[in-house]
């Protein structure tokens, strides 16, 4: 799974790059020649020689001449045991309980025409040597590409050194990334000279150009030069001989640390800690201590980020850090050196283990919060990391343990089965202290784990051991589900008699809780199974029925899917072919709309019982064959249909279709799971004039954000001074670290349609360069949504970032105009009601738009716009009154759009009017002098002549 | 059904090649661990040799380059080598024709060599290292170890073995 922005190609998740590639013409040229001419080509050479860039590059042009090729990052893998569980998952590799690692890839490959890049093999590379051997002897058509600073040392293998960049290469290298730090750089012929030195001295290196050029905002290219100079001659004993390439590098990472402040220094090492990309959130919980402080880290990312040690993945929704590598190597090293290396792996083990036991309750059947599983799978490799280290120490049983009982549903989720049974061995293994209630926890996760991969023996054993512990320890749900599942392991075990007993006992367990609890869904949906299994179709109705309805009421997706098909499954076994069809087509689309692998086994496999009650043997058999594929294709190892029952279905099946089975089994067996949705699809719809649309998730969500989940907290007053609530408390100046992340949230709710970075960029700094404006603007939002406390209320949506409406409860600005434009509207259609909206579109003015605040000059128009349609209403109802004749409250009006704007020649005369028909003649008189001297004063202009005559009549005692 | 596909490579010697520019350099690999460089042929027709060769391989990660002819600088093309190999905190066991460009090569590339083993000419309890030989260990830092040919393979194996196998991790630097 790729951990950051990544880029598509013909199935292969491509790491992205925001700057461009340079040169390397020849190099790549021959890296293509060599993938067509070799089967394993490792491109070696030292860090940030520009291995994986020049891999990608010829992994792109070479992509047309495969089938398909996959691209797995190996750099965040620290546990050389899960390397091909690693790969397999990159390679969209289907699961088997039953089957090693390499084989799920060796049978993912098979004789197919694949290009398969391991990047960053050299921490792993006795594995990798192992592994890649092992699958090109087995897979006869596979091509590896590797990079790594060793060579891997297998049969055939092509090691290739990178070479450094030709000069020319190497300059247009620096210009670009000095360019992409300071725009306004002019390469002067003598600028030019000094470039040329610099990568002379950098030996052509590409990450060392990067880091120099990157120092151009503070330093002249000859400044940089001289200093490297320097710089490298002390490292040479003053010789000024060539360095080896490796230590050039190592000269430059020095030279580049050794420039940064001491809170940069501290940071860049902490952040070291993190595998395959950190949020700044992350950041902050486990790199703020002594000397750093939280509000350092956001300031101090975003300097490593302008210096390029740290790079920023922008992607969807919130922004991810990483560093390369070669960085991420040098800080550990760093990091080990300060003696700080096990107090921050410490914290970054619990960070992640607080991270994992908040969502887990979220999890809880692994789709029902999709945006919550992307952000735990964005951390998967930080997740594993600290599995690595709680595993390595008996010390950290406990830790580990917990581990374990968080990441189940995560695991179920993404499939990783073997992960979490070896994860979960391992720290069931340690026999550190341990509190009970972790270890019940741990072993009700790994019997779940053991069911779903048909190992009921063990998942029985797990799950007996698990019950008394987690009751014991008072954890009631932990303890409903084991119990229910321990039950559900002895029926699938073939034991019904003595399931339907643990089962009942589960059901009384759970009696009376809330039926919404996960424990009390799994009693009765095992229960059921159960009661079906014993041909108690009554009772295996009476409890599911229940469910469904409540699965409705609280969108639960997963309940629902599995409730209706099982229901469906038992309305066949009653001979209700109609009513199971029915129930059938909606609990199978919900399936598939939540890609639920298990429901959509079982699902397929109703939907094959269908086929046979309607007497539609071949696409029965193509079913029942396809979900028999689809089953060894996933881990999960139940099935809809119990073995005997499927065979005897088969031989009926044989015996009516006769030389026609076979060819249709086989037809069966090699669709892919997706072929068989459309088959069950085309079953369900067949001779019925129903046209379903496949729900999209969306709809469950809403269903529960409907119930309450999500209220409506937020309120802005921006016109005057601007205050920001979240519910009833207001945010302090303190809680938005500066005035700028106050100001984002003001722009995106006055574009309601959302706007794009590169917008606010424009709007907020326009000065900065491209890769500036993209991390200034990451910033922000981070300190916005930090602020809020909501991160989902600033929402992405396509390419363009807007305020959650469901999360705002007010905005005064917006208020104000939609009571403009209703009082408009009345006075157009002469209806009541315009005074109303004035009035309170007047009350919520409380001062000109943002009032006060350090803005930028986007906010002028509005609040031009703002003013204007305020002085309208002041204006309109000023009129009204005046109608009405309330003169003096009519002159309160009026004097509230002069002090708005003194100018407004129309309430100059209408105040005027006022004042002479209440008979302050002399008032009036003074309201027109002081007007006509500001007017002069300012505009060197006269009065309107209808104000001049207005004046002069009353002068003369004339009523207006 | 795999599940020991990882201990298949270190069963068997394997060819394979690095480039390095335009040169290409062949070289056989046995066994997995920290890498170990032997200078001298695995057909070598000392017993020590041949017992040395079987002995590494077992325990380490072997790496026998077909080193080019006797006109080329060894210390220039196995720097080379060891470049395009990435290999690091490397044992070099060089036999008594290489002892010398072992020596170079150490001197070139300080930072890749973690040990030397030099097995010279001789008897065991013979004179000690000729005056060449000595001049250069003299200039290294390296820890350095000086086998006589003629020492029995059952004492000098396991010295060498054990000595290859101290100071695994080097200076605890990562050569970039």
């Amino acid at each position: 799974m790729a951990t950051s922005q990544s880029l598509s190609v013909s199935g292969a998740e491509l790491p992205a790059h925001l700057t461009r590639f340079i040169g390397r013409d020849r190099e790549l040229d021959e890296v293509a020649r060599l993938i067509d001419a070799t089967r394993l080509l490792t491109l070696t050479g030292a860090g940030g020689s520009g291995k994986t860039r020049l891999a990608r590059e010829a992994a792109l042009r070479a992509a047309g001449a495969f089938a398909r090729f996959a691209w797995v990052d190996l750099a965040p893998l620290t546990d050389p045991a899960l390397l091909p569980v690693r790969v397999a998952a990159d390679l969209h590799a289907p699961n088997r309980a039953d089957e090693a690692p390499i084989d799920w890839i060796i049978s993912e490959i098979g004789d197919a025409r694949i290009l398969l890049v391991l990047d960053n093999c050299e921490h792993l590379v006795d594995a990798c040597a192992g592994m890649t051997d092992w699958l090109l002897r087995s897979c006869p058509r596979l091509t590896i590409l590797a990079t790594s600073r060793e060579a891997l040392g297998v049969a055939s293998e092509m090691a290739w050194l990178v070479p450094p960049l030709a000069s020319g290469d190497a300059v247009q290298l620096f210009v670009d990334r000095a360019r992409a730090a300071l725009p306004s750089l002019a390469v002067t012929p003598a600028a030019e000279a000094a470039i040329s030195e610099i990568c002379r001295r950098l030996d052509g290196i590409p990450l060392a150009i990067e880091l120099a050029a990157a120092r151009v905002r503070v330093l002249t290219p000859a400044q940089i030069a001289q200093r490297l100079d320097d710089a490298f001659r002390l490292l040479a004993s003053g010789s000024r001989t060539a360095l080896p390439r490796h230590r050039t590098l190592r000269a430059t990472m020095d030279w580049s640390f050794a420039l940064l402040g001491e809170r940069e220094q501290v940071l860049l090492r902490r952040l070291a800690v993190f595998a395959g990309g950190f949020s700044l959130s992350a950041a902050e919980m486990i790199c703020a201590a002594e000397p750093l402080d939280t509000e350092d880290i956001l300031d101090g990312v975003a300097a490593l980020v302008d210096k390029s040690l740290v790079i920023m993945d922008a992607g969807e929704g919130e922004a991810r850090y990483r560093m390369l590598e070669t960085v991420r190597q040098y800080g550990r090293e760093r990091l080990a050196e300060s003696c700080e290396l096990a107090a921050i792996e410490a914290r970054h083990a619990m960070h992640f283990l607080e991270m994992a036991e908040a969502a887990a309750p979220n999890l809880v059947g692994g789709s029902n919060s999709p945006p919550l599983l992307a952000r735990m799978l964005a951390d998967i490799d930080n997740l594993r990391a600290a599995c690595v280290w709680a595993a390595e120490d008996s010390s950290r049983t406990e830790v580990a343990l917990r581990l374990v009982g968080a990441l189940f549903w995560l695991w179920y989720a993404d499939g990783q089965f073997r992960e979490a049974r070896e994860f979960a061995d391992r720290a069931l293994a340690l026999e550190g202290p341990c509190t009970p209630l972790y270890r019940g926890r741990a072993l009700l996760s790994s019997g779940l784990t053991a069911l779903a991969q048909g190992e009921y023996e063990s998942a029985e054993q797990h799950l007996a051991q698990a019950f008394p512990i987690l009751r014991d320890g008072g954890d009631r749900q932990g303890a409903g589900s084991a119990l229910a599942k321990y039950g559900a392991a002895v029926l699938l075990g073939g034991d019904v008699e003595r399931a339907i007993r643990i089962l009942d006992e589960s059901m009384d367990y759970t009696q009376g809780w809330p039926t919404h609890e996960i424990a009390v869904t799994f009693a009765r949906f095992w229960r059921a199974w159960g009661a079906y299994l014993q041909r108690d179709l009554q009772l295996a109705r009476e409890l599911l029925q229940p469910s469904v309805a409540l699965a409705r009421a609280h969108g639960l997706a997963t309940t629902l899917g599995h409730s209706l098909v099982t229901l469906a499954r038992i309305e066949i076994a009653a001979n209700n072919a109609d009513l199971a069809r029915e129930l059938a087509s909606e609990g199978f689309e919900i399936e598939v709309s939540i890609n639920d692998a298990w429901g959509i086994g079982i699902g397929l496999d109703v939907v094959a019982l269908i086929a046979v009650h309607r007497g539609r043997f071949e696409d029965a058999v193509r079913l029942l064959s396809a979900v028999e594929a689809h089953r060894r294709r996933i881990v999960m190892a139940l099935s809809g249909i119990a073995p005997s029952e499927r065979e005897a279905l088969l031989a009926r099946m044989r015996s009516a279709l006769g030389a026609e089975f076979d060819a249709l089994r086989g037809e069966g067996l090699s669709l892919s799971t997706a072929e068989a949705v459309r088959l069950a699809f085309g079953e369900l719809t067949r001779d019925t004039t129903e046209h379903r649309v496949v729900p999209a998730l969306g709809q469950y969500v809403e269903a529960r954000s409907g119930n309450g989940a999500l209220a409506p907290r937020l309120r802005v007053l921006a016109l005057g001074p601007l205050q920001v609530f979240v519910g009833d408390r207001m945010l302090e100046a303190t809680a938005w670290g500066s005035a700028r992340p106050r100001e984002l949230l003001v722009y995106l709710l006055t574009h309601p349609e959302g706007r794009t970075k590169e917008q606010a960029g424009l709007a907020f700094w326009p000065d900065a360069s491209p890769a500036q404006l993209r991390n200034n603007f990451h910033v922000t939002l981070h300190r916005l949504r930090k602020a809020l406390g909501g991160a989902d209320w600033v929402r992405l949506v396509g390419d363009r970032y807007r305020i959650d409406t469901e999360a705002l409860e007010s905005f005064d600005a917006r208020d104000f105009e939609r009571e403009i434009v209703a009082a408009k509207r009345a006075l157009v259609r002469r209806e009541k009601g315009a005074a109303d909206h004035l009035e309170r579109a007047l009350a919520l003015f409380r001062g000109d738009f943002l009032d006060g605040e350090p803005v930028g000059d986007w906010h002028l128009e509005h609040r031009d716009r703002f003013q204007r349609l305020y002085v309208e209403a002041l204006m309109a109802v000023g009129g009204q009154l005046s109608r009405d004749e309330r003169h003096a409250k009519a002159a309160e009006f009026y004097r509230r759009a002069l002090a708005c704007d003194e100018l407004h020649e129309e309430a100059v005369q209408a105040l005027m009017r006022c004042h002479g028909a209440m008979g302050e003649r002399a008032q009036a008189l003074r309201v027109y002098r002081r007007f006509a001297e500001q007017l002069r004063r300012e505009l060197d202009a006269e009065p309107d002549e209808d104000t001049s005559r207005l004046a002069e009549g009353l002068q003369e005692g004339v009523s207006p | 059904m795999s599940d020991s596909y990882a201990t298949t490579v270190a069963l068997h010697e394997i060819r394979a090649e690095v480039r390095v520019r335009d040169q290409i350099m062949r070289y056989s690999r046995t066994g997995s661990g920290l890498p170990v460089v032997m200078l001298g042929s695995p057909t070598d027709p000392e017993p020590l040799w041949a017992g040395l060769h079987r002995a590494i391989a077992e325990r380490f990660r072997l790496i026998v380059p077909d080193l080019p002819r006797c006109d080329t600088d060894i210390a220039a093309w196995l720097t080379a080598f060891l470049e395009g190999l990435g290999s690091t905190d490397v044992r070099i066991v060089a036999s008594s024709e290489f002892c010398m460009a072992a020596l170079d090569l150490v001197l070139a590339d300080l930072d890749r060599i973690a040990r030397v083993v030099l097995v010279t000419h001789g008897k065991a309890g013979g004179p000690g290292v000729d005056s060449t030989l000595a001049t250069g260990t003299l200039r290294t830092s390296v820890p350095l170890l000086v086998v006589r040919q003629g020492t029995p393979a059952s004492e000098a194996v396991p010295l060498v073995v054990g000595f290859c196998a101290e100071g695994a991790g080097g200076n605890g630097k990562t050569p970039y």
